[in-house]
């Protein structure tokens, strides 16, 4: 699927605007928004040669992968195949037997989580991890944590410029709510949703820390088909309009197909197979794996 | 023809020489109030954002320009379909400024009704608000060809869209003050250029039957049923509003456009259809108008609500509820209320009702009024007893809207629809058929010249509804006129109204009345097996079946009292005589309902025609055979007898 890039130069009013615009602002301040000559070529994440085992289970064997610049790459494989483990490892949770991962030719490898989150590769969990005795609002907010400007004593004397601050990020936490269309649970407690509202909060707060990458585990499990549909509609809006490359793992085929500009097939540990949609369609052993052998 | 108005309450009703449009009202209020009042609100960031008639005249105006740089002229038509928001009045406004006519578009239609609408009214413009919309509206281009450019004004997501047939609202803005510096004056005298007279709104209402009729409410039928309205139940230049109707609908007209600018009421815009429960708490509005729906759900979040709280708070509720329901008796049946109820009132009202209505956002409302669809008593009730003083009301897009609504504040009744509005008249034909007539009866139908005479005939429109009124003037509305039959003597009679009634009731699941072309009104009632059966074991009426008990002379008096109750309400020919509680549900499986639940009544009569010729023949019972047929296609036969029930009286 070719990612329309037309630099949306104009700015608008914030009513009349295209969504996201104050997100947009802060992350282009920070870094410049990928080149369109680098879409698609420049390798941004590279998995090189990972290997991982759980006692004698191996769960990733010499896996590779490249995530290129805007790119949204799907992770697909049967239950257990090792597709949440290789997010884990990229987020630091686990450390590898073997093998690399390079952020941007830098290799993170053992960097600890928080310091690869904090190079702006946040996830998203299969089992929400929000919390949930906040309001979607505050979850949001949390997210900003690393870019809010003012320190903790600031913070607590509430100085003018903190509370300036402050503002400034429920502004931004506010542009997120709209985005993922949740202002009537704005400040419900993410404890009281539904499944469905919840990964969306979870989504929101993936968002709110401006993300590099974006991984997504399973962002549209359990969801009926209107609530695939929205998620669906915001992270493409999300890859197309704030240009992050994703990695995204889903079991919903249809959905994957849709919307994957490339697809990583694994199965027990092993990369099976890797390209366009419609490449991993006709592959055979993708085909196997899902449905069984032939007996050839 | 006037009718029974005479022609000075017909010349009161009228508006003012030279504040006769909508244009020229905003432009008054703009000269009076500038900066110094709110004109709209509407929320953003989560936060209420105000307008003043400053900012909406400069929008308006804005794109007004806008509008006649694209060669929009008198008499033009533009399309509006999008959630309430001030751009949507603004869309209007501007529209009707330049002397064109606004056509309103409900946002759930699919794009094959939008595409009637838009290509039959023959708009130039559409404005829509989001991509939803656009898209419904790009995937139909071919068939409206007359469509010269698409508006929109929520740009979200739409990044890519590049059509130079699309034009997002800031640009039309844009575009406008250019036309401005062109043409100076052109706003005023184009405003100046049109009167009362003139059609305003194009409000399309789909009906039952048949395609969408556009009905044409000039400007003067809008402002003058707003002013009988405001002379029966006066508004206050500081009353809030809250716009969240669909404003396709003549209510939204009626009820947040006419106030807006006639008495420069404060309106707020909800955020989302899934944030009215907040919005409703935060704006705390004056007057409200719900349909049934609405009204059910507050009334389900009172209940919900109630669940979940401490227990202290809900034995208290509980211990002053039947104080409310008690005075909401008095108000029914329009006794004056005693001193030490008031009292208790009070004590109640301090110390549950007003925390209540707080919290459901009623409190400070003056005039809730329900229409559209009739409210269930329960509810009425419910609303009535913790002090909502929930009024019902009545009207017709041809008739520009609510033309009867129940005024007094003391005194209701569940069934009633109101009496009419100053400026409203109301005929009951010997059909019993229900005409309205007065300021509010519009021009008739656009482009459709057959359906205007048929439906509008010597300054009535028929409305198609069938009712009566009683001495004291109320409304009441039984069913659509062709929808009820006649008694052999000649007196009409509602079956679809006399079963809902008969359902209300928890035990009665669902039943049939017959009478068409007979000496008397009978019913075949199908108990609830569920509510009944835990009635009969709390009496200790020992059953082994649903057709059992069905036939238990307690059950048969317990529906009896139910049916009686509901005889009291109905006018003495149409009472229920007798009665039969079947053995059985009516099936659809069996061909006795539609798909959508629906008696289909002739092949009922047929099938049950033994048993209604018992009800009138004076039997007792009735020996009836009937043949199961089950899912796999086996039939099986069975004789059972099944008692019939009479009603004094």
């Amino acid at each position: 699927m070719a990612v329309d890039i037309r630099n949306v130069a104009k700015k608008r009013e914030q009513r009349y605007s295209y969504g996201l615009t104050l997100l947009r602002d802060c992350i282009e301040r920070d870094r410049d928004l990928p080149r369109e000559e680098d879409i698609f070529k420049k390798v941004i994440l590279k998995v090189e040669d990972i290997t991982i085992s759980f006692g004698g289970l191996t769960a990733l064997s010499d896996v590779n992968l490249e995530l290129k610049e805007g790119e949204l790459l799907a992770i697909i494989g049967p239950n257990g195949a090792g597709k949440t483990t290789l997010l884990n490892v990229i987020s630091g949770f686990y450390r590898p037997q073997k093998g690399n991962i390079y952020f941007q030719d830098k290799r993170i490898t053992h960097y600890s989580s928080h310091r690869i989150a904090a190079m702006g590769i946040c996830r998203t969990f299969q089992n929400i991890a929000l919390y949930t005795g906040l309001s979607v609002i505050d979850n949001i907010i949390a997210g900003r944590h690393p870019h809010i400007k003012y320190n903790f004593l600031n913070g607590m004397l509430y100085f003018p410029w903190a509370r300036r601050e402050e503002a400034r990020q429920r502004a931004i936490a506010e542009d997120i709510v709209d985005f993922l269309e949740m202002e009537h649970v704005r400040n419900t407690t993410v404890g009281m949703l539904s499944y469905g509202l919840r990964k969306r909060a979870e989504l929101g707060r993936a968002l709110a820390l401006e993300p590099r990458i974006l991984l997504l585990d399973e962002p549209m499990a359990g969801m009926n088909l209107d609530e695939k549909e929205d998620i669906a509609r915001f992270i493409i809006d999300i890859h197309e309009f704030l240009r992050i490359p994703i990695v995204m793992i889903e079991h919903d085929m249809g959905v994957v197909m849709d919307i994957a500009d490339r697809i990583a097939v694994l199965d027990f540990g092993v990369k099976i197979g890797d390209g366009t949609p419609e490449e991993i369609s006709k592959n055979p052993k993708v085909v196997s794996a899902y449905l069984g052998s032939t007996g050839e | 023809m006037k009718g029974s108005i005479t022609q000075e309450t017909w010349a009161k009703l009228m508006p003012q020489e030279g504040y006769d449009t909508f244009p020229k009202l905003m432009r008054r209020n703009h000269w009076q109030w500038g900066e110094k009042k709110v004109a709209y609100r509407y929320k953003d960031f989560g936060i209420w954002q105000e307008l003043t008639w400053e900012d909406n005249y400069a929008h308006i105006k804005a794109l007004a320009g806008g509008l006649a740089s694209l060669g929009f002229e008198a008499g033009d038509r533009i399309a509006i379909c999008g959630e309430n928001a001030p751009e949507w009045f603004f869309g209007q406004l501007a529209a009707q400024s330049l002397g064109g006519i606004s056509v309103g578009l409900y946002t759930d239609a699919t794009p094959k009704e939008l595409q009637y609408i838009i290509a039959h009214s023959e708009a130039k413009i559409v404005l829509v608000d989001d991509q939803e919309q656009v898209d419904k509206i790009l995937s139909i281009r071919e068939e409206i060809p007359k469509v010269e450019t698409l508006i929109y004004w929520i740009a979200k997501g739409m990044w890519s869209y590049d059509d130079p047939w699309l034009i997002g609202f800031d640009d039309m803005m844009e575009r406008g003050k250019e036309y401005d510096r062109d043409h100076p004056d052109f706003f005023d005298r184009s405003i100046d250029s049109q009167d009362g007279d003139n059609i305003a709104v194009l409000l399309y209402t789909s009906g039952t039957t048949g395609l969408p009729k556009g009905s044409m409410v000039t400007y003067n039928n809008l402002l003058s049923i707003f002013q009988g309205w405001d002379e029966a139940l006066p508004w206050k230049e500081e009353d809030e509003n809250l716009s969240f109707l669909p404003p396709a609908w003549i209510g939204e007209q009626i009820f947040t456009v006419a106030p807006n600018l006639a008495k420069s009421i404060v309106v707020n815009f909800i955020e989302k259809a899934e944030t009215i429960q907040s919005d409703l708490r935060e704006v705390g509005p004056k007057v409200i108008l719900f349909g049934a729906r609405q009204w059910e759900m507050v009334c389900s979040e009172i209940q919900s609500k109630m669940i979940d709280s401490p227990w202290w708070k809900k034995s208290v509720y509980h211990l002053f509820l039947p104080v409310g329901y008690r005075v909401a008796r008095f108000q029914e049946e329009g006794q004056r209320i005693p001193w030490y109820w008031k009292a208790l009132r009070f004590i109640s009202y301090w110390c549950v009702f007003r925390a209540l209505q707080d919290k459901i956002g009623l409190r400070k409302t003056r005039t809730p009024i329900t229409a559209g669809a009739a409210l269930s008593p329960d509810n009425l009730k419910l609303l009535r007893a913790i002090g909502v003083p929930i009024a019902q009301g009545y009207g017709a897009t041809e008739v520009s809207g609510l033309d009867t609504v129940q005024m007094q504040k003391d005194y209701y009744r569940p069934e009633g629809s109101g009496e009419p509005f100053p400026g409203v008249e109301v005929r009951i034909t010997d059909e019993d058929e229900i005409l309205l007539g007065g300021v509010g009866v519009v021009h008739g139908y656009y482009k459709m010249p057959d359906e205007t005479k048929k439906a509008f005939r010597s300054g009535y429109f028929h409305t198609g509804d069938g009712g009566y009124m009683d001495d004291k003037g109320e409304l009441y509305i039984v069913d659509r006129v062709k929808d009820m039959q006649t008694l052999k003597n000649g007196d009409r009679f509602s079956p679809t109204y006399i079963e809902g009634r008969l359902k209300f009731s928890p035990y009665i699941k669902d039943c049939m009345v017959v009478g068409n072309n007979r000496e008397s009104v009978v019913a075949i009632i199908n108990m609830d097996y569920e509510n009944t059966g835990r009635w009969a074991e709390r009496n200790h009426v020992a059953y082994t079946s649903h057709q059992d008990l069905s036939q238990k002379k307690e059950v048969r008096e317990l529906l009896g009292d139910i049916v009686g109750k509901v005889n009291g309400v109905l006018p003495e020919k149409q009472r229920v005589t007798r009665f039969v509680v079947l053995h059985k549900d009516f099936d659809p499986d069996e061909a006795e309902l539609t798909r959508t639940r629906k008696l289909r009544r002739d092949f009922m009569e047929k099938r049950y025609d033994k048993l209604i010729q018992g009800l009138y023949d004076g039997q007792d019972k009735v020996e009836m055979e009937t043949t199961v047929t089950y899912r796999d296609g086996r039939q099986a036969t069975w004789k059972i007898d099944i008692f019939v029930q009479s009603l004094e009286g």
